[in-house]
This record gives structure tokens, sequence and C-alpha cells, in this order.
């Protein structure tokens, strides 16, 4: 039994607080955030290389090279400068476009940045389109379908076929692919891009786990949908189950799917490091491996920034989206 | 590399709207959990692993280090299970003196995770707020990063190594923990006790220790163990591409790093390692699920049981209520609903028989656990599995709803559907929850229009502005167009109102429908609930645990007693003292009255007092 | 021996524009070894109050005084007088810590207060206390699932009292209680305030209970007082026109709410 003694506080527009006003606020938060997330990104970055031990110079041109070509190289690449004046032409050159020459390809980072982006994103985008596409409507239907313990089979084949699915790792995925397509059967290409096939692959090993594991999350959150009052009052309008889930759960799922949504869109990127190696696509994790094991620093720091940036947009992108589809998120948070 | 399971989680929309409640599902104990196929089988593969881990190196170290020069990625053979390597030497041997390794360095990583970030969780709650606001802030930042790309910056920083990956995962790994930390240290922290032994005066630490710590360990453990796994596999992947452990040591990851440039030679040896990477991702996740059953983390999944077989249907005579009405809109007789336990059913509705007259307020009062809601939603054919309902007859403005002796939500025709939706009206007890918070109000209202009344979209909006200004809501127009969070409490109950008007309702179910709400507040809705009763002659079944209310309100009570119609009277009875049962006696009296003696003690009913009477013996 | 005095209490939430007076310039005084009852509507500011009191909930402005201590903000001798002020809150679910026995639960105030006697008399103590609230001392290990709500409620009131309070607070603690089992606890409570002389301020939106149980009642709306007097004339024959429309709207038994139609 609740108690009307110490119920709800009075709804917050009830107390002048207006929806427009709450989500500047929002907004204008969520913008705060965003630099400080960037401030931290490029402060790791630019201390990333410097905390090395040893000298990265001498580490990159190897024990071979002669004390005066390091010399040079330093002097060029601004290390002989103090700390504070490196780290302000950090910022610099970053706000410039400007983020040095790679030492192993002795073009500037930002082209090779420029040449190999469009290639991760799209990887990444498509993959997230193919887990969202699979993980939501598998994650609903299956919720409906086992709801209140009913079908403890599906329920049973589900939970361990995408358990097993889950903790199988993009690369090993990949590795199995590779095994399949290339010693197999040659019906598609499992190396670099070129042609809507060559996505085939890559797009698979990236998206197979994560769409299990989201499909466990959105059956969960599904779940609790389903058991919430609102969906008995729909019930209570005797309609049919696929209005009942489309219409009164599906929207209520959306918040909830876009937030892990988010998540899943980090670790995708994240797995694009992997999958593009093993399948040898031309995008920055290929780069960023290459770059971190030939000591190439200064690709690896704007790689490493970019990266960055990508997933602080997209999460900036995906809360503004939040707040439309839902804005009581809004006005919980101010 | 994501570190959830959806399971041990709290729900996001939970989380959002409910104080976590890690505490009360059950704990099915290590015994029987180790008993059970997910414990064996976690324990098996916990002991393989362990057991190679120690053994590995010892047992196959020297074989795996021998390379035989004539054989270089030679295909599987007798002598080598799994083929050999690029150098010559046996895979299968590498790969198990490599299980140590490979473990260490996970272990070591989930160490370093589960360490920093639980101090750096629960460091806020015991912090001054500044210092707790900087540690938030780092965290937040810190997560918006995925862990791999994390783990690759520590890993430059570190150089690579096992201790270097160990400490670029572990560190990677950290601000999820302490985010998990967080959130579970949070809403325990925000609970009456803690509340309660700051009041005493403890101290931080000790509330620390005391209070929060035991209420956060168990998932904590669940996840370090699931994390172990995801530690497993990201040191592999690190390792995969160079980044981690260095030559001449070895790992799965660098192996099959290797590997892969002669799968076409030899695939054997990369499935191999996948093998391996797999089983040991697999026995992590397993123990984790084993431990989450152990110590109840999880929510127990309901187990389906076969129907109980429908009570008392078997040629007996129809029970009959004690007082039949004559122009009934509502008859039910031998309403039964059952639960499964674990061992058989439990009946929670015991062949319940009553009449609702057409234009009746009929009040049914009982304390909780009492059974009153359960019968109106059997009664409103929404009790749904794993419930069981069973009912002679239910006959709802002459339409028989029970089926075959059973009444639960199974779909009943289109004609049926729409009876119910146009001619039965629900109202249900919390405001706050009933409406769909992401449908504006006015949609929701006009929907039945659609469904059933074949009104058009702008015709079924028209009218649903219509009602919800009959319920008194001001500038029903604009109003239509808001979210339920928009409206207050009151508001919102009144436009579920509206929602059952849309229709003609012959009988509106009001299930609790003023206990969220304060008193004044509570006399609105049922001064709109009385006036639709005058005006329309619609019957309404009031359900309530306050015996003063209903008696006011109602024109006849229904008492219910552990799942029993115990007596059937009318209002003017009750409130002169004229109830025959003793429970309903005894309920009245416990009824603190406005007109009691001031600092009179308070009548009470004993804890364990029973009233077996027969229900029959108190009807009039 | 001991009154407790709010002083212009004001409490807020929230800063900035979204900020919120949950109490609003309250004067109420609890006289030694009275029962005042609170009572209002939910969000009349009537919990927030109590909790400023124990020190939960910083006021903004303001004094509450434990006789003449003001204990706003109380840290090292002034937090012992504090102390003396303890709470049972409304839901026992949330107030008991699950992993903890009722007994250690009980036996926290000793501990903390470094009462002597050693565990050994420390354990006598929770005895003593459990008698007290009717519970038999053999279940001092049980964890609080394994009571029912009612007595959940008792160990709160036990746990309350361990601390040797002057003065206590309930909070609604009978709210989330069926009525047959609302009485035991009540009558139990009664009975403490009786035996042990405390002052008591009794949280409630139930005026029936308020009016039977205390010797005087503050009625709040908004975040003020808007009417106190002795429980039984504010009840019978209320002033302001809140607290009227208030008893106006309590349902009684045998006097119909509305007017009943023809129909029947």
């Amino acid at each position: 039994m609740p108690n009307p003694g110490t119920a709800e506080p009075a709804p917050l527009a009830a107390r002048g607080l207006g929806r427009g006003n709450a989500l500047v606020t929002f907004i204008g938060r969520r913008l705060m955030r965003l630099v400080w997330s960037v401030i931290a990104l490029v402060t790791v970055a630019f201390f990333m290389v410097r905390l090395i031990p040893g000298d990265p110079v001498r580490n990159a041109l190897g024990t071979n090279a002669s004390a005066a070509i390091v010399e040079a190289r330093r002097e060029s690449l601004g290390l002989n400068d103090p700390l504070w004046m490196q780290y302000g032409n950090f910022w610099k050159g970053l706000v410039t476009g400007n983020l040095g020459d790679s030492f192993s390809l002795s073009t500037p980072v930002s082209t090779i940045i420029g040449q190999r982006l469009p290639a991760t994103l799209e990887l990444s985008f498509l993959s997230l389109a193919v887990v969202l596409l699979v993980s939501v409507p598998v994650g609903i239907v299956v919720a409906a379908l086992t709801r209140g313990g009913r079908r403890r089979a599906v329920d049973f084949t589900y939970t361990s076929v995408s358990g097993l699915l889950s903790v199988i790792p993009e690369f090993l995925i990949g590795v199995g692919l590779v095994y399949v397509f290339a010693v197999h059967s040659q019906i598609l290409p499992v190396a670099g891009r070129s042609g809507p096939s060559s996505y085939v692959l890559p797009v698979l090993a990236l998206s197979i786990g994560v769409s299990a594991g989201m499909s466990r999350i959105v059956r969960v959150e599904a779940l609790t949908v389903f058991d919430q009052d609102y969906i008995r009052t729909a019930r209570a309008k005797r309609m049919s189950r696929t209005r009942l889930y489309l219409r009164h759960a599906l929207p209520n799922l959306l918040t909830s799917s876009l937030t892990v949504g988010g998540i899943v869109l980090g670790s995708l990127i994240a797995g694009t490091v992997l999958v593009e190696t093993i399948f040898s696509w031309p995008g920055l994790g290929l780069t960023i491996v290459d770059a971190v094991r030939s000591k190439d620093f200064p690709l690896a720091q704007g790689i490493v920034v970019v990266y960055g940036l990508i997933v602080l947009i997209a999460n900036l992108l995906i809360d503004i989206a939040l707040v439309c589809l839902d804005p009581r998120s809004a006005l919980k948070d101010s | 590399m994501t570190t959830l399971d959806p399971d041990t989680l709290p729900s996001i929309s939970d989380a959002a709207t409910h104080p976590i409640d890690i505490t009360r599902r059950p704990r099915h104990g290590f015994g029987a959990t180790l008993r059970s196929p997910i414990g064996i089988a976690a324990t098996v593969t916990l002991l393989t692993l362990v057991f190679f881990a120690i053994f590995g190196p010892v047992l196959w170290g020297e074989t795996a280090g021998q390379a035989d020069l004539t054989k270089l990625s030679a295909k599987p053979s007798a002598e080598h299970l799994l083929g050999t390597d690029a150098g010559g030497r046996d895979v299968l041997a590498r790969v198990l003196t490599a299980t140590r390794l490979s473990l260490t360095s996970a272990l070591m990583a989930t160490a370093i995770a589960v360490s920093v970030g639980v101090v750096a969780g629960l460091l806020p709650i015991v912090a001054p707020r500044r210092i707790a606001n900087a540690v938030n802030g780092v965290i937040g930042v810190a997560l918006a990063f995925p862990a791999l790309l994390l783990a690759i910056v520590v890993s430059i920083m570190f150089g690579a190594g096992l201790v270097g990956v160990s400490l670029a995962i572990g560190l990677a790994m950290a601000p999820s923990y302490a985010r998990l930390t967080q959130t579970l240290g949070a809403s325990v922290a925000g609970r009456d006790f803690v509340a309660a032994a700051r009041i005493l005066g403890a101290g931080r630490t000790r509330i620390l220790v005391k209070h929060i710590l035991p209420n956060v360990r168990d998932p904590l453990i669940v996840n370090a163990s699931i994390g172990a796994g995801t530690a497993l596999v990201a040191a592999t992947g690190l390792s995969f591409l160079g980044l981690g452990v260095q030559a001449p040591r070895y790992d799965w990851g660098r192996m099959l790093g290797e590997s892969l440039n002669s799968i076409y030679v030899n695939p054997a040896a990369s499935l191999g390692l996948c093998a391996a990477i797999v089983l040991a991702g697999v026995t992590f996740a397993l123990t984790g699920e084993a431990l989450a059953r152990a110590l109840g983390v999880h929510r127990p999944s309901g187990r389906r049981k076969r129907r109980p077989s429908s009570a008392g249907s078997e040629g007996s005579a129809v029970p009959q209520p004690q007082r039949v009405v004559d122009d009934a809109v509502l008859s039910v007789r031998g309403l039964t609903v059952q639960a499964p336990q674990a061992e058989g059913w439990t009946t929670l509705v015991d062949g319940v028989s009553f009449d609702v007259g057409r234009g009746e307020i009929v009040g049914i009062v009982g304390e909780s656990g009492s059974g009153k809601s359960l019968t109106c939603m059997a009664v409103a054919c929404l009790l749904e599995q794993p419930l069981s309902v069973s009912a002679s007859s239910i006959r709802f403005d002459d339409t028989e709803l029970a089926v075959d002796g059973h009444s639960g939500a199974a779909p009943r025709g289109k004609e049926v559907a729409a009876q119910l939706g146009t001619r039965m009206a629900l109202v249900f007890q919390d405001p706050s929850t009933s409406l769909n918070p992401s449908i504006h109000v006015g949609t929701q209202v006009a929907e039945i229009g659609e469904l059933h009344g074949g009104l058009s979209r702008k015709e079924a909006r028209r009218r649903a502005i219509d009602r919800l200004g009959s319920v008194r809501i001001p500038d029903p127009e604009r109003r239509a167009g808001q979210y339920p969070h928009e409206f207050s409490g009151g508001m919102r109950q009144r436009a579920m109102l509206a929602m059952g008007l849309m229709g003609e309702p012959a009988l509106i179910i009001a299930d609790e429908p003023t206990t969220a709400l304060d008193v004044t507040v509570q006399r609105e809705v049922l001064s709109l609930l009385h006036e639709v009763n005058q005006e329309r002659g619609t019957a309404v079944m009031f359900v309530s645990h306050d015996i003063s209310l209903v008696s006011s309100f109602c024109t006849r009570v229904l008492v219910m007693y552990r799942g029993s119609l115990v007596e059937d009277l009318t209002a003017a009875d009750l409130a002169a003292g004229r109830a025959q049962h003793p429970y309903t006696r005894a309920l009245a009296a416990s009824v603190p009255h406005m007109d009691s003696e001031p600092g009179s003690e308070f009548a009470t009913i004993h804890e364990g007092a029973v009233f077996d009477d027969d229900p029959a013996q108190g009807a009039s | 021996m001991t009154r407790l005095t709010f002083e212009n209490v004001w409490v807020r939430y929230g800063s900035g524009r979204s900020s919120h007076d949950a109490v609003r310039g309250v004067d109420l005084v609890v006289p030694d070894g009275r029962l005042v009852g609170l009572v209002g509507e939910s969000g009349s500011g009537k919990s927030t109050l109590a909790r400023a009191a124990v020190g939960l909930q910083e006021p903004s402005r303001g004094r509450i005084l434990v006789d003449d201590v003001d204990v706003v903000g109380a840290r090292g001798k002034t937090a012992a007088v504090r102390r003396q002020v303890q709470m049972v809150f409304q839901d026992a679910n949330s107030s008991l810590n699950p992993r903890m026995s009722i007994g250690a639960s009980i036996e926290e105030a000793f501990v903390v207060r470094g009462a002597g006697g050693g565990r050994a008399g420390r354990r006598a103590e929770v005895a003593t206390l459990l008698e007290l609230v009717e519970l038999d001392p053999a279940r001092a290990g049980d964890l609080p699932s394994q009571l029912s709500g009612g007595q959940r409620q008792r160990v709160s009131i036990a746990r309350a009292l361990a601390a040797e309070p002057r003065i206590l607070l309930a909070d609604e603690i009978t709210s989330a209680l069926d009525v047959s089992v609302q009485g035991t606890v009540l009558n139990l409570l009664m009975r403490v305030q009786r035996e042990l002389d405390l002052t008591v301020l009794f949280i409630s939106h139930n005026l029936a209970v308020v009016r039977q149980l205390c010797d005087d009642v503050a009625v709040m709306k908004d975040g003020e007082i808007v009417e106190v007097g002795p429980a039984a004339s504010v009840i019978d024959d209320p002033q302001h026109p809140y607290t009227q429309e208030l008893i106006a709207a309590i349902p009684r038994v045998g006097t119909p709410l509305f007017d009943r139609g023809a129909h029947r």
C-alpha cells in the first residue's frame, strides 16, 4: 500500500519549470561536459607520448640512428621546447587541423586520417544499423514470447545461444569468417575494401556478438516495460497483440534501446581496430595498430584524438535524441 | 568490450524510477547452485582452466619450445594434433602452456579494474563533496571512451608486455566498475537504514563498511567474474594486435595473430586457439551466472506449470453468492485464482461468487493479500500467466466470459473484445504509472473510440477532448496534447476515467483508485465517479482497503479475507454494526474513527488471529 | 525535560531557478513529554521538517532547538545533543539493513555511542529492548526478511529507543501497514511514550489516528503551519479553511460521502 503522506513531489512542470527552459539547461550542461571531455581527451593524447619511458624519437628511429639525426628530429618536432609550450602548440595544431607529420610515412597526419576516416565510419555505422535492426526486434519478440515464464524452450535456447555469441569477441568471429570464406568457399572477399560485397564480412564480424548482447538487454528492458501498469491499461482497451507491442510498448523501449545503443556504438568503434586488422580494412584501426607497432607516435596520437572525438560526438547526438524522445529525462536531470 | 550483463545490471528504466532492490531476490545458496546444471558446467570448466593454468607450462612447456624445422606450419597429424606453427612447434602444447599467461593477465587486469573501480566508486559516498564531484567527473569523462581505446592508449604509455597489458586493460575497465559500484552504492546510501545509522551518529567509515558494502558486494562479485572474461578477451585482443605480450613469451592472442598468417596452410591452429579463448570466455560467463544464482542477484525466472484442474467444475452445482441481484450487470460464480509455487499451486482467490446490479456501487474491502484486486483483474480478464483463473461462470452485460471454466486473458473474439473495451471501464491504483508516459493523454483517451467505436482519428480525438472536459479537466483541448507527467495525480486519475467513458460503460472497475491520492483529491475523484454513477446509471465496483471509505461511498460491501469472500452486506448494515462475520467486525473495529476517545488504545487484530468460520455462516 | 523547537525554519531543495522551498518559515514547539501530531497532504513539507530536525536535511534558514541548544549543523558536543532526537521511518522494509540481523541493528546505537558493558552487556540491552517492543529476544539473530511488516516496524522503534532518545520523530510509521497491524504499532508507541516520558512528533496523514493518539496537532500546507492546537479541538472544530476542507474530505463510517441518488 503506497501512502499518500509522502507520495510523489509536485510535478516539476507545476513548479514553473518550463519544458523549453529545462531543455536549454540540459543542452548547456551537456555541452559543458563535452568541453571537459575534449580537454581530457586532448590532454591524455598529448601526455600519452610524453610519458613513454625513454625518448620517443630514439625509440622510433632505432638505436642505429646517430645522435645528430635524433637531435635534429627532436628539434623539428618541437620536443626540445618547454612542456607547456608543446602543449599549447598541440592545441594550436589541433584547431588548425595540423597534427604534425607521420614518422614512418612522412606525410601529414591529417592527410592520412582524412583518407582513412571514411572507411572506419562506414564500418561502424553500418554495423550499428545492423545491430539495432537485429537486436531491438529480436529482443522484443523474445520478450513477448517468453514473458511470464512462457515457452521455456524458446527462453532456454535464446539465452544459451545469445549468451554464447555475446562472449565470443569480434576478432574471433572475424577469424572464423575468414576461415569459412577464405579456406572453404570464396564467395565473399576476406580482405580489403572494394565494392559492396567486401563490407559483408567485416560488418558481420563486428555486429554478431554485439547484436546478441544488446538483444539480451533489450529483452530485459522489454520484460520490464511489459510489466508496467500502462501496459495493463492498454490491455484493458482490448487491442491486438501487435498494436499493444508496437504502439504502447515500443515507444517506451526506444529510449532505453537508444541509451544502450550509445554504449554499443562505443564498443563497435573500438572493435573496428581489431576487425580492420583481420580484414585488412584500410581504416583508422588498421592505421593506429601499424602506427603503434612502428612507434609512429604523431600518427597514433592523431588517431586517438579522432577516435575520441567520434565517440564524444556520437554520445552527444544520442543524448540529444534521447531528450527529444523523452523530455522527462531532461527534466529529471536538472 | 562491454561488461554489461543485462541480468545483473539494474534495468535502465528501473534505475531511473526505483531504487535498485538487490536484496529481495531469493538466494539459492552455494550448495544448491553447485548441483544445478549451470553450477556443474561452471565448476567443471573452471577446474579445467585452473588445471591447465597451473600444470600447462609444467607438463607441456618443454614440448612447446621444441621446434621441428622439417615441419613448418604443418597440418594436424597424430603427432601434432593441431599441427605446428610457422616455427615448427606443436600448437596444442603451446595452447595449453599459454593458458597460464593468458589467464594471469586477465586476472591481474580484473583485480586492478575491481580495486580501482570500487575505490573510485565508493569514494564519492564518504569523501567531502568537492572531491566526490571531481571523482565523479573523471569517471564520467573516462566512461565516454570505449574501453579498448583506453587500453590502447594506456598500453602505448606503459609499453607492451604482461604488466603493460594488465595495467592497460585494468585501468580501461575501471571506469565502468566505478560507475556500477557508484550506482549500487548510491541506491543503498539513499535508503532509510543508512539515514537511521547517520541519525544514531555512525561515522562514514562505519556506514560504508557495515551498511553499504554488504549490500553492494554480491552484484560486484558477479560482475567481477563476468569482467574477468571480458578482460581475457581484451588482453587476447591486444596481444593479437601485437600490442600485448611480446616474444619470446606468448599468450593465446599473440599466437592467434601469428597463426592467421598461415590460416590457409594450417587452419586447425587458428581454430584451436579460437576454441581455447571461447572456452575460457564461456567459463567466466558461466561462473558469473552461477555466482549470480547462488547470491540471488538474478531475477528468478518464473517456472511455468501445467494449469491446475479447474476447481469444482465437475458436475458440482454452480456456487451461489450470498446475495443474488435480479438485474445484474456482472455475476461471478466460483471464481478461483491460483499461482504456481515451488511445489504445486497456491490459491489466491478461492471460489468467489457475487453479483453487481446495474447502477449499483459495490465495494470490495480487505487487507493486503486478501485477493480483492485479483478478483477485479480476473473479472476484467486481465490476469495472465503464470496465474491461472477458473470460474463456473462470469457473466458481464449478458456475455459469458468464462470459457470452459477458464477465464484468463485469452483472446475471445472481436465482439467480446469490443464489448469489454467499451462497456467495462477500469481505473487503477497508481495514476503515475497507469498512463503511458510516451503517448499524449488525448491520444490515449481517444484510442478506444478508434479501436471499437468505429471513429476516425479526428472524431475520436474530438470525443476524447469532450470526455476530458466532462471529467473536469480544465482546458481539455490543450491538455489532450500533453504527456501524463504534465498532469497532477488527481488529473491523471480523472483522465483514466475519461478513457473509460469513451465507450458507454455499464461497469467501472476501480481498483484502489484513490489510495495514492491525498484526501482532498480523493474526494474530487470520488465525486466524479459518483456523478457518472448517478447520471449514467453506470455500476461501480470499488476496491479499497479502507473500510470507512467503502462504507461511506458504496451501497453494498463485499468483505474479503485471505482469498475468500466472507461477507456480503449493505453499507447501511455495516455502518450500523450489523456485520455478521467476525472478521468484518474485527476489521471495522480496528479502523480508527473520528469519534474515538482521545488517548484510548487502538483496537487491534492479533497477528496470529484466524477467522476460519464458514463464510456462509456470516450470511444474512 | 526535553523540548523541540523550530524557529523560522526554511528548507530549500535544489538551487538556482529550479529551487523549491519545501518548508517555509515554520515556528513550532513540541513541548516536553507531549505527543504532537503533524498532519498535511503530500508535498506539504512535514517529512522534510522532521528530516531537518535529525540533520538529514540542512535548513537554509532558522534554528532547531533541543531545549536551548541549536542543533542545526551540529558537530561534536551538539551532535550528541542531536542524538537525543531519533526518528522512525515510514517503510520498515527500507529502514532496516537487509544484511544485518535485527539484533545487530538495535545494537548499533550502543556500539556507536561506545556504551560500556561489553558485548554481553549490549546483548542484554538488546534483549530488553526487544521485550519492550513485544518481540521475542530469541529472534535477535533474525534478518528483517524473516519478520512481518508490523514486527519490522517494532524493531525500528526499538532501534531508535536504543539511542536513549528524549525526542522521537515518527514519520508515517503505520501508513505502509494494514489497519489490523497498525493498532499494535500505535499502541506500542503510546505505551513507550508514557513509560519513557518521551517527547514525540507524530507525522501522519491520517487525522483519525492523530486525533486518538496525540495531545496536540499542527496542520501543515505548502511548507507552512496553518493551524496548531489541542488535537481534539482542532480536528472537531477546525478554524483554518484548509483544515476544514481537509477534515470534510475524510470519509466516515455511516455518513455517505455524497448524497445517494434514487437508484437504491
